[in-house]
């Protein structure tokens, strides 16, 4: 008798917990089947959560205008987006944009046949694509297959006050490798450090038109011994104290105890982020802006640049639509309300250029210079191989800047496994 | 092979068929599951070993090339390295620290809940939280330097940040993370030993060590045997502390077996020959499972 | 007399030692969550490490609660550990009580076979499981954990391995009384094995509380979403907000601090009814 109880009081549970969770089955995959209440496609939009503060005023904004789709945004954790977006490619969930972290990304889901080709779209509708630049056309030969909604530019951010401290003033010229290490070295005291890398970047080498695939790989030597010899000055945080921190080093800049570092080399999504830092008391002084060190003799505002790009997913049903909204992302309407928020974004008239500035809220025209040179060079040419040689060359390098292997036998490692890795 | 199971049909009486018969029914709500949910995934993912699976759709049988490649890769044989030695280490220390808690703890002191519970401490969190506090702790002018250089050591060892390093520290972190985990297996274990083999073996004189050796430890086998391999199979599986704290770094120093399954397939899209990685990996756990799961049969008392 | 009255003491004093060196080990990482949670952000790389903070930070908690739907996600959480600790609970009694006590043939082969599937690691079984997931139809909703996490070979080894630490006469005893193996498995070998049993629970429960690589795979919808997944809202792209991460940690440690503290209180409690049952 008790174990039928206990049977019935167990099938009874399950009974309860199987209606509880009906809930959630209802709202899966296929929401984009779906059409509004009043008629409107329905399109469900990738993207990470550290695009939301500016997303999310222009989609809104979309959705406001739009007489064909509503957009809706799922973000999802920054550290994980590039598995969750495989994992939906390889089962064909259906989804209809995504946002694209990188021309490395965009090349690789190209070439995997993930990204429908808009290219007719972009000639039926009239849209001029030369306001994206140089690094757009450079990575379209074959098709486009998304528009880039917003930018990033390598530039130094300097705290203001150490230069002070030393009695030192903000160049406003913009100085080669060696000024910027003399300079550098001026600022190191009493704890403070003249700069501070960023994350694994290779911009001396970007500069010079180098890459990891290079053959000959004089430039990625003249890249490394660069870094290393700003290391051993001791004017720029050890090396280790940064790899410890991996994608915090910032933090040594922005947050720990503010004294640490005057420049430090990084990326244009900081101007934002370190805008609300400071709003919010968290970094506790005013940033300003210097550009990027330029290889001697090398063209005035030349630095990196990566874009992030809007495209519509194989299993988009929509591309229609979702062109619609792409392209309203990516020009005037979009870009105006991404500006709004301090973010570059790859489209830029007079208009956006104005807002841009007005939102960044620098003193001086410097950032102007930085950004919108013409002279900016892409960050990386895409090669179906690149990360796994990126990877090779992080892995040799670390060796090399804590100190466990000479220049040459890195070198000598890194092209031997780089080419026992293409075999 | 057909005759024989044939002939043992024949010789099974009416009370060992229902016997069958019940076992069946009994495993069948979880066998369901385990089926559809487990199994399946995991022979189509080791499966993928054969093909050049990149992760997005395209797939092409390929025979043995992925195997053939393995046995030349640098990444394997660095990775089956450091993964050795993390095993060693960690399954030893994990286990000893786990069982030596554990008998402590079973003596009922004063205060013993609490301590059981701050033991256990590091596997309530969960290991992202956890990896990153220890980063913060072993950084070069972190918090444990810092003791160790108010004590008299003067050059700290680099934790996270030299080749000689870098496996040791997770090592250490994952012994921390992980002994309350096989303490708390321990624990039930010796729970379930009846008392009166206790009572029993006083009576027969036997206390301490003696008792320990007499009763604890036999009775405690089929525990003993769980951990064993479950430690095992997990230290063939660690993945993140590995991920979070170093990256498989300095250099490669640092670099798992399973960190290098998640690189090929999801930074390099070669599913396949992660896969292959997953199938060396498998093997090996297999076969030195295998063995404990034949020698159990010395030791563990059932 | 006197002298084993001290050797006891003795004995308790390196116990008491012993415990003190592992529980400065273990509750480190602890006090480091619990200072950083209620410092600045600024503060949390302080040299030498403020233990405890000069400026406390009270906002960092009701910031957890007002940059990511916490509540939601905790209910989520709560909801789906439990749902799958409680199938999880009873799937592998069964399955491990036919293991341990019952006789068919492959049984050792098929036992084999459960713990085989624990060697794969998940990175490899990730994908074919999500396609399997998505064949079902079974995308962003709590179904699809619920699926994937309930029937677990480890819970199977598990209570198989305590199950067979009972004497066989228990059951054999059982079997003479006319009781079926339904009521055996759950009146008598269930309660011997408590302790094996909230063993698993405390395991299951932490897991899938901890868990976040198969909800974020799984889960699209925010609603849907758990506690793990959304705390890493607070490791942006080029920057950590560790007071807010710790913060957001600490939350997530109160539940399954209350269900390890109430489990080992029937875990103590497990010897008792054992010996009960045999009187």
């Amino acid at each position: 008798m008790r174990i039928k109880r206990l049977g019935a009081v167990l099938l009874a549970a399950s009974m309860v917990l199987l209606t509880a969770c009906g809930g959630g089955a209802k709202n899966g995959g296929n929401q984009s089947n779906d059409k509004t209440s009043d008629g409107k496609v329905k399109l469900v939009f990738y993207d990470w959560t550290d695009e939301q503060a500016y997303l999310d005023p222009a989609v809104e904004a979309y959705n406001a205008q739009s007489e064909v789709a509503e957009v809706e945004v799922v973000y999802f954790p920054a550290t994980d987006y590039a598995e969750k977006i495989l994992s939906s490619f390889s089962s064909n969930t259906e989804f209809d944009i995504l946002g694209v972290n990188g021309v490395s990304y965009y090349g690789d889901y190209k070439s995997k046949n993930c990204l429908q080709d808009i290219s007719s779209y972009v000639k039926d509708s009239g849209l001029d694509t030369s306001v994206y630049g140089n690094v757009f056309e450079q990575s379209n030969q074959d098709g486009i297959f998304g528009l880039p909604y917003r930018q990033s530019v390598w530039l130094l951010f300097v705290n203001e006050e150490l230069f002070q401290k030393n009695g030192i003033e903000v160049p406003t010229k913009q100085l080669t490798w060696t000024e910027y290490r003399d300079l550098a070295k001026q600022l190191t005291k009493d704890g403070t450090y003249g700069g501070l890398v960023g994350m694994d970047n290779f911009v001396y080498m970007q500069q010079m038109g180098g890459s990891v695939m290079d053959k000959d790989t004089s430039i990625i030597r003249q890249s490394l011994e660069l870094w290393k010899s700003l290391e051993e000055d001791g004017s720029h945080v050890p090396f280790a104290e940064k790899l410890e921190l991996g994608q915090n080093a910032g933090s040594l800049f922005t947050t720990a105890p503010a004294t640490k570092v005057a420049m430090f080399q990084n990326g244009t999504w900081g101007v934002a982020s370190y805008n609300s830092k400071y709003d919010s008391g968290e970094m506790p002084f005013k940033y300003t802006v210097m550009p990027m060190p330029i290889p001697e003799g090398g063209k005035e505002y030349s630095a990196p640049s990566g874009m992030n790009f809007l495209s519509i997913s194989k299993t988009s049903k929509h591309p229609e639509e979702a062109y619609d909204f792409i392209q309203f992302m990516c020009t005037y309407e979009g870009a105006s309300r991404i500006a709004e928020k301090g973010t570059l974004t790859a489209y830029s008239d007079d208009k956006v250029k104005e807002i841009y500035l007005n939102a960044v809220k620098q003193d001086t025209d410097t950032l102007a210079k930085i950004v919108f040179s013409e002279n900016n060079v892409i960050e990386q040419i895409y090669d179906e191989n690149y990360s796994a040689v990126e990877t090779i060359l992080k892995e040799e390098m670390e060796l090399y800047m804590i100190g466990e292997q000479d220049i040459d036998t890195t070198m000598k490692n890194f092209e031997e496994r780089r080419a026992e890795y293409m075999k | 092979m057909e005759a024989k199971t044939l002939k043992k049909r024949t010789k099974l009486t009416k009370a060992e068929r229902r016997e069958e018969l019940i076992a069946y029914l009994f495993l069948l709500p979880n066998m369901i599951g385990f089926i559809i949910f487990t199994l399946i995934p995991v022979v189509w993912g080791l499966l993928l070993s054969f093909t050049n699976y990149d992760g997005f759709g395209d797939v092409k049988f390929i025979g043995l090339t992925n195997f053939k490649k393995l046995f030349q890769d640098g990444y394997f044989i660095t990775s089956l390295k450091n993964n050795i030695f993390y095993t060693v280490f960690s399954v030893s220390f994990t286990l000893l620290f786990g069982l030596l808690l554990a008998v402590l703890l079973q003596k009922k002191l004063k205060g013993s809940m609490a301590f059981k519970t701050i033991f256990f401490f590091p596997q309530l969190t969960s290991s992202v939280a956890f990896g990153i506090i220890f980063v913060c702790l072993f950084r070069g002018s972190g918090p444990i330097n810092g003791v160790l250089q108010a004590i008299g050591v003067e050059n700290p060892p680099k934790w996270l940040t030299s080749t000689d390093w870098s496996m040791i520290t997770i090592t250490i972190v994952s012994v921390i993370k992980n002994m309350g985990y096989y303490m708390v297996l321990f624990l039930a274990g010796l729970q379930t030993i009846p008392v009166d083999l206790y009572e029993a073996s006083s009576l027969d004189g036997a206390s301490g060590w003696k008792q320990f050796k007499a009763v604890t430890l036999p009775m405690l086998s089929p525990t003993t045997f769980l951990c064993s391999i479950m430690c095992l199979i997990n230290s063939f599986k660690v993945f993140d502390l590995v991920n979070i704290m170093t990256d498989g770094g300095p250099g490669r120093s640092s670099n798992v077996l399973v960190y290098r399954i998640y690189q090929e397939a999801f930074v390099n899209y070669k599913f396949g020959y992660a896969s292959t990685y997953a199938v060396v990996l498998f093997l090996i756990v297999f076969v030195i499972t295998m063995i404990q799961f034949r020698g159990q049969k010395k030791w563990v008392n059932y | 007399m006197d002298g084993k009255k001290t050797k006891k003491v003795l004995h308790k004093v390196v116990i008491y030692l012993i415990f003190l060196v592992f529980a400065s080990v273990t509750i480190l990482p602890f006090l480091w969550m619990l200072s950083t949670a209620f410092k600045f952000e600024q503060d949390v790389f302080h040299f030498p490490i403020e233990w405890i903070p000069k400026a406390i930070r009270w906002e960092n908690f009701s910031n957890v609660f007002t940059q990511i739907p916490f509540t939601t996600y905790y209910w989520n959480s709560i909801k789906l550990s439990s749902i799958i600790t409680f199938f999880t609970l009873v799937t592998s009694a069964l399955a491990a009580y036919a293991f341990a006590k019952l006789r068919f043939r492959g049984r050792d082969k098929l036992f084999l076979l459960y713990l085989a599937t624990l060697m794969v690691p998940w990175q490899v079984i990730m994908i074919p499981q999500f396609m399997v997931i998505t064949k079902l139809g079974l995308v962003n909703s709590h179904w699809s954990l619920i699926l994937t996490q309930s029937f677990t070979p480890f819970g199977v080894f598990l209570l198989r391995q305590y199950f067979l630490s009972i004497p066989k006469e228990y059951s054999e005893a059982a079997k003479i009384d006319g009781c079926n193996d339904l009521k055996i498995c759950f009146k008598i070998i269930t309660p011997m094995a408590k302790p094996g049993f909230v063993t698993l629970l405390i395991f299951q429960f932490m897991g899938i509380w901890n868990d976040y690589l198969a909800p974020l795979i799984f889960l699209n919808d925010d609603k849907l979403r758990t506690l793990q997944l959304g705390l890493r809202y607070f490791q942006a792209e080029h920057s950590t907000s560790y007071a807010l991460l710790m913060a957001g940690t600490l939350l997530t440690l109160v539940p399954v601090v209350i269900v390890y503290i109430f489990a080992q209180k029937q875990i103590m409690n497990g010897l008792a009814n054992a010996g009960g049952i045999k009187g």
